[in-house]
């Protein structure tokens, strides 16, 4: 190892080979299954030679150009994509601000390549559209408003989902006849009904029929009916939780049902429903509901109804609503 | 849930010496290490989580690593803001972060308009695979599997783009000093 000069950090190139394993650490901690054991290889790595810490650094400050990247890009295709785009209420801090302006500007030198080996077909819904897709082999996707997905059907169906809600029916019994990506949390059916949620960050997953391996190839975590899990996209942390039966897939419905669901969830999946933000006073961020919210009514009525539930009050906003404390 | 609670707490407890020296090597020594750990109680003594945890030794050092991303980010802001003193008003919040000046948003769109056109330079397939496991989070081994190569290939095309972007960063940082 080269021993550093300390006035140039940002400038002198890091040695290639401590850059590649430092990009290794990056996907493995990205990728999200790093268990105990490797952390602490991953801490030994670090401790053994401050240039590793740096490169690291840098992998992690590039990674955060490619988020910013990423943001700019969706909140360009805003204006364009009118039917499936709703607004994103959420900015993440200065880099996401500025470059959320700078969409405009960059959004048309990068063209990402789209087309992959699997043939996929795009479906999405506008706000508050609902669409049933029927995939073949007995498979059924039920999509809620503001969904987008990709298809590839076959002999295991692929279905991506890109950002919404969706419930997924399975007929037949034979197992593994589709099989679910939404980010990092990959799902495989074993003759079953199940709801993916991907908005806003998180993913959430809930089954009210038979059974879901979710990560097949990794962690195996087997959710059978009545089991859910949740993970913040890019943490890694895989959350499980227990859910009323009757409440998976309950939108389908026009309803909403919790057993004890933090608030901001709720206000998130009402926002998210009606096409429109819906925001929390911090103040009651530590209240929980365990009930049903029914969506039919006007954007006021359902929103003063989830209030009222949650012991707050509805009030309108310049861009949605707000639920503010008694 | 409150078992659970107190179970995380009291593995973060077994193991404090465990993170302190994760966070210590992670950011090279430096003394914040010792408020990141501080952090972590604070937030593990106040946490519920949703479900049980597998693996909570784990699950405890992704919380610091990402505590002391979050540490990171605030100190790369509050270095841009001093950078740009003129643009602000004095005595700002350091956690406002509604205090985009024009000017400010105009070098960080040119900037990540560089990385970005650097990364347009890449093969297709690099972008592809790059735009697959960042951007929509898939996993290596799913992107191996659809596009019929080996994880050691995903592997390749990955590191070729993240070193890209390293470059152009700092290629970037080189032209900042010679203004």
């Amino acid at each position: 190892m080269t021993s550093s000069d300390n006035m140039d950090d940002n400038l002198t190139p890091i040695d290639d080979a401590i850059v590649s394993q430092a990009v290794q650490w990056h996907l493995r901690v990205e990728g999200g299954d790093m268990t105990a054991p490797v952390w602490q290889e991953f801490s030994a790595w670090l401790a053994a030679d401050p240039l590793h810490a740096r490169a690291y650094d840098q992998i992690v400050e590039a990674d955060d150009d490619l988020v910013a990247l990423e943001n700019s890009e969706a909140v360009a295709a805003l204006p364009v994509a009118a039917n499936d785009e709703p607004t994103s209420p959420s900015r993440r801090g200065f880099l996401i601000g500025g470059s959320a302006i700078a969409a405009a500007v960059v959004a048309g030198i990068l063209l990402w390549p789209s087309q992959n080996e699997l043939r996929f077909e795009r479906y999405a819904t506008g706000p508050l559209e609902k669409r049933t897709v029927d995939i073949g082999n007995g498979v059924r996707i039920e999509m809620n408003g503001a969904t987008k997905i990709d298809v590839a059907r076959g002999e295991q169906a692929v279905v991506r989902l890109a950002r919404g809600e969706v419930a997924v029916f399975i007929e037949k019994r034979a197992p593994a006849a589709v099989r679910v990506e939404a980010g990092q949390i990959s799902l495989v059916d074993n003759g079953t009904i199940f709801n993916v949620i991907r908005h806003d960050g998180l993913i959430r997953v809930a089954v009210s029929e038979g059974e879901v391996i979710a990560n097949p190839e990794r962690q195996a975590i087997a959710l059978t009916a009545g089991q859910s899990l949740q993970m913040r996209e890019g943490s890694g942390i895989i959350e499980r939780g227990v859910v009323d039966i009757e409440a998976v897939a309950a939108w389908r419905r026009g309803q909403l049902a919790y057993s004890d669901t933090p608030a901001q969830v709720i206000a998130t999946d009402i926002g998210r429903n009606l096409a429109i933000p819906v925001n929390l006073d911090p103040s009651m961020a530590d209240r929980r509901l365990t009930g049903v919210v029914q969506l039919d009514g006007d954007e006021a009525e359902v929103v003063a109804r989830a209030a009222s539930l949650l012991g707050g009050r509805a009030q309108q906003t310049a861009n949605g609503w707000a639920i503010t404390a008694n | 849930m409150a078992d659970e609670d107190q179970g995380l707490s009291a593995v973060f407890l077994a193991n404090r010496a465990t993170l302190l020296r994760f966070a210590m090597a992670r950011l090279a020594g430096a003394p914040e290490s010792e408020d990141v750990i501080h952090d972590m109680w604070l937030k593990v003594s106040g946490y519920q989580p949703s479900g049980p945890i597998a693996d909570p030794l784990g699950y405890l050092f992704r919380m610091t690593e990402n505590v002391i991303r979050d540490l990171q980010r605030s100190a790369a802001r509050r270095r841009a803001r001093e950078a740009h003193w003129m643009d602000e008003t004095p005595g700002m919040q350091s956690g406002d972060k509604n205090s985009i000046s024009p000017e400010k948003i105009a070098v960080e769109r040119d900037r990540l308009r560089r990385v970005e056109a650097r990364i347009a330079e890449l093969p297709e397939r690099t972008r592809l695979i790059f735009r697959a496991f960042r951007l929509e989070k898939r996993k290596q081994a799913d992107i191996a599997r659809e596009l019929g190569i080996s994880l050691s290939a995903v592997e390749k095309h990955l590191q070729r783009a993240y070193k890209t972007v390293i470059a152009a960063r700092r290629d970037d940082d080189a032209e900042m000093e010679v203004e």
